[in-house]
């Protein structure tokens, strides 16, 4: 009984739509560009280094 | 109503007085700094000569020593003192006081010898007093006093927090005084070797009672040292990104282990890496310095952790302000509050700044760019764009906090002013130090044309871009002391607010983050590993020592 109305409970807040405030999206596309910016940095740098080697 | 004023006040009258005094002095020394640096790059790109009475390298000297070692010390000093009286019921107890006012007086009385060290040209050193080039010992002598001073503003924070611990038992630490007290354990272990160095090396050796000096082993303990000096640097930064920023835009702590855990790894890993400053050394077998690689590349994870929950600060917040879609929530921000709006800046400049330093990091990229004012690049948009901006902003609140004053809407535009100024200076400045680095243009460098060298003839125009650059930062600077001395002496008296976010809701953070002893126990031993046998070698295969060198 008490197992059924947890997962009830549960299913209840996964029907639930989020909240706006706990979107992440945004945060996840800029971290996502951060990564972007490093590795395009490195392989610059990395090219500079094979054509000079 | 008439509320005792100890409810409200945000930090009482004697914690001000000691924390305001480091603050000045950190600003006084900031002055003097961003006059030299002005100077340095209008001597590089051609625009001005010296005058006899002195020369590019004390200038120079007098640069790095100012900025990299006084002005940040004296400012984190100051600024985490006062947020763990506020943090912790808004005073600091006696022994705490009396601790801060030691330190400050030990610290004051090195950087006074250091300076007249200098000014007497009897220091050109360089910031990193690298052997065999030797100055004076009093210079060293007064480096000294200066690191040990600093302990005592640790000693008053450790107090702080075991008396917190002792009348809240059970209870986490405020994230303000657990984020301080890492920041200064790592300082109190990192400068053990630097004073190894400077006492058992330097001044021996200054003072004629050595003949020589084991040139190898002074530079592996200065930088054993030199990289957990840049994370105490930018550690108060982030202090004032999770804790202060939020509370400034009226979010939150996004999460509390998160910072947490990015502080610790930041401790561990801050030092079994000091090897990457000395990739291109002989001396140092390649499989140490992989070592040291590896474990610095780690860095990647708490800096990523906190660009992840920068932002996600923003993003809540600005979607509770109704901001919808991808980036709608950016728009939100508060942009025209410089308390938010220079530390922003920072953090932007920290993402190119984190980049190049894997770049400086990686072994064979730092054949490319070791020695050449790409590492000055590097380090003015870290240190001198990240944290410098980041500290104006917290200033622009802090002062007024501390002399019962406010940010009037002037003195927050003209702020605004002064960031943009101080931006894009950097930007014009570190972008062409970076494009000349990457030529090859070495740092740390008076004019010189190589003998009208077509390659180096090349070079000039970004040289004047520098100077250029160097023109706004340094007006940026004056603009910054004239405010802050009006936020100290004459703005209107009001309330301030000191600004420490919390989490939404209750949190559980789990309580090994705390355990002192582990964390303390895990960095000795990466300490250990990475340095023990390298500098078993550099003591027993020790080259011939080396003479004092005087080269100006
Ligand atoms: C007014 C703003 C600033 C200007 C115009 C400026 C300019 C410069 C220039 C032109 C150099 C010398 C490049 C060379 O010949 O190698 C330099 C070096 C340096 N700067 Fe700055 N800088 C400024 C702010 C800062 C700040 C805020 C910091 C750190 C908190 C800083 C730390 C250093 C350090 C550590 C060096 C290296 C000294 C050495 O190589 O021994 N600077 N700066
Ligand atoms: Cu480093």
């Amino acid at each position: 009984m008490e197992t059924r109305t947890d997962t009830q409970r549960q299913m209840d807040k996964a029907k639930k739509p989020q909240p706006e405030s706990q979107n992440l999206k945004g945060t996840f596309i800029a971290v996502l560009l951060v990564g972007a910016i490093i590795l395009l940095s490195w392989f610059g740098v990395f090219g500079l280094f094979l054509g000079r080697a | 109503m008439n509320h005792t004023t100890i409810g409200q006040a945000q930090v009482d009258r004697p914690t001000a007085r000691l924390s305001l005094a480091y603050v000045w002095v950190a600003y006084a020394a900031f002055g003097l700094a961003a006059l030299a640096g002005m100077l340095q790059g209008m001597v590089r790109g051609g625009l001005v000569e010296l005058p006899s009475w002195t020369n590019y390298y004390q200038i120079l000297t007098a640069h790095g020593v100012l900025m990299a070692l006084i002005f940040t010390t004296y400012f984190i000093i100051g600024f985490l003192l006062s947020g763990v009286a506020k943090t912790t019921g808004g005073s600091l107890h006696g022994t705490a006081r009396g601790l801060g006012w030691t330190g400050w007086v030990l610290m004051t009385v090195g950087t006074a010898m250091a300076v007249v060290t200098i000014v007497t040209n009897d220091a050109s050193v360089l910031y990193t007093f690298y052997a065999p080039l030797k100055a004076s010992p009093y210079f060293y002598i007064g480096a000294a006093l200066l690191v040990v001073g600093s302990w005592f503003g640790g000693f008053a924070i450790f107090s702080s927090y075991r008396k917190w611990r002792r009348e809240n038992r059970g209870k986490l630490s405020p994230l303000f005084v657990y984020m301080s007290v890492t920041t200064f354990v790592l300082w109190l272990i990192a400068t053990v070797p630097v004073a190894v160095e400077v006492l058992f090396q330097l001044i021996p050796w200054s003072l004629g009672w050595t003949p020589s000096i084991n040139v190898m082993l002074s530079r592996t303990l200065f930088w054993f040292f030199g990289h957990p000096l840049v994370y105490f640097w930018l550690m108060p930064a982030y202090i004032a990104w999770y804790v202060c920023v939020p509370r400034v835009i009226g979010g939150h702590v996004f999460s509390d282990s998160l910072a947490r855990l990015a502080f610790i790894s930041l401790l561990l890993f801050s030092m079994p890496v000091g090897f990457h400053h000395q990739l291109m050394e002989p001396g140092i077998s390649a499989g140490w310095k992989m070592i040291h690689v590896i474990l610095t590349l780690i860095v990647v994870v708490p800096s990523l952790m906190t660009a992840f929950s920068m932002f996600a600060t923003f993003e809540t917040t600005g979607r509770k302000k109704g901001g919808v879609g991808l980036f709608g929530w950016f728009k939100k921000l508060p942009w025209s509050d410089v308390r938010f709006f220079a530390p922003f800046v920072g953090m932007l400049f920290f993402i190119p700044a984190g980049a190049g330093g894997i770049i400086n990091a990686s072994n064979q990229m730092n054949a490319v760019v070791h020695n050449t004012i790409f590492v000055t690049g590097h380090f003015h948009i870290t240190v001198g764009a990240a944290v410098a901006l980041t500290f104006f902003g917290v200033s622009y609140w802090l002062i007024p906090v501390l002399t019962g004053r406010t940010l009037t809407r002037t003195a927050n535009r003209m702020g605004m002013v002064q960031t943009v100024f101080w931006s894009v200076g950097m930007f014009l400045m570190s972008f062409a130090m970076h494009y000349l680095g990457l030529q090859g243009t070495p740092r740390r460098t008076d004019y010189t044309t190589y003998m009208d060298h077509p390659l180096a003839l090349g070079w000039m125009d970004y040289q004047r871009v520098m100077a250029f650059g160097g023109g706004l930062l340094f007006v940026a600077a004056v603009l910054l002391i004239l405010i802050l001395g009006y936020l100290t002496f004459y703005a209107p008296k009001g309330k301030t607010e000191y600004p420490i976010a919390e989490t939404e809701a209750e949190q559980h953070t789990p309580r090994i983050l705390e355990r002192w002893p582990v964390w303390v126990g895990v960095l000795l031993f990466l300490i250990v590993m990475a340095y023990g046998i390298p500098i078993a070698d550099q003591l027993t295969h020790n080259p011939p020592g080396s003479p004092p060198i005087r080269t100006w």
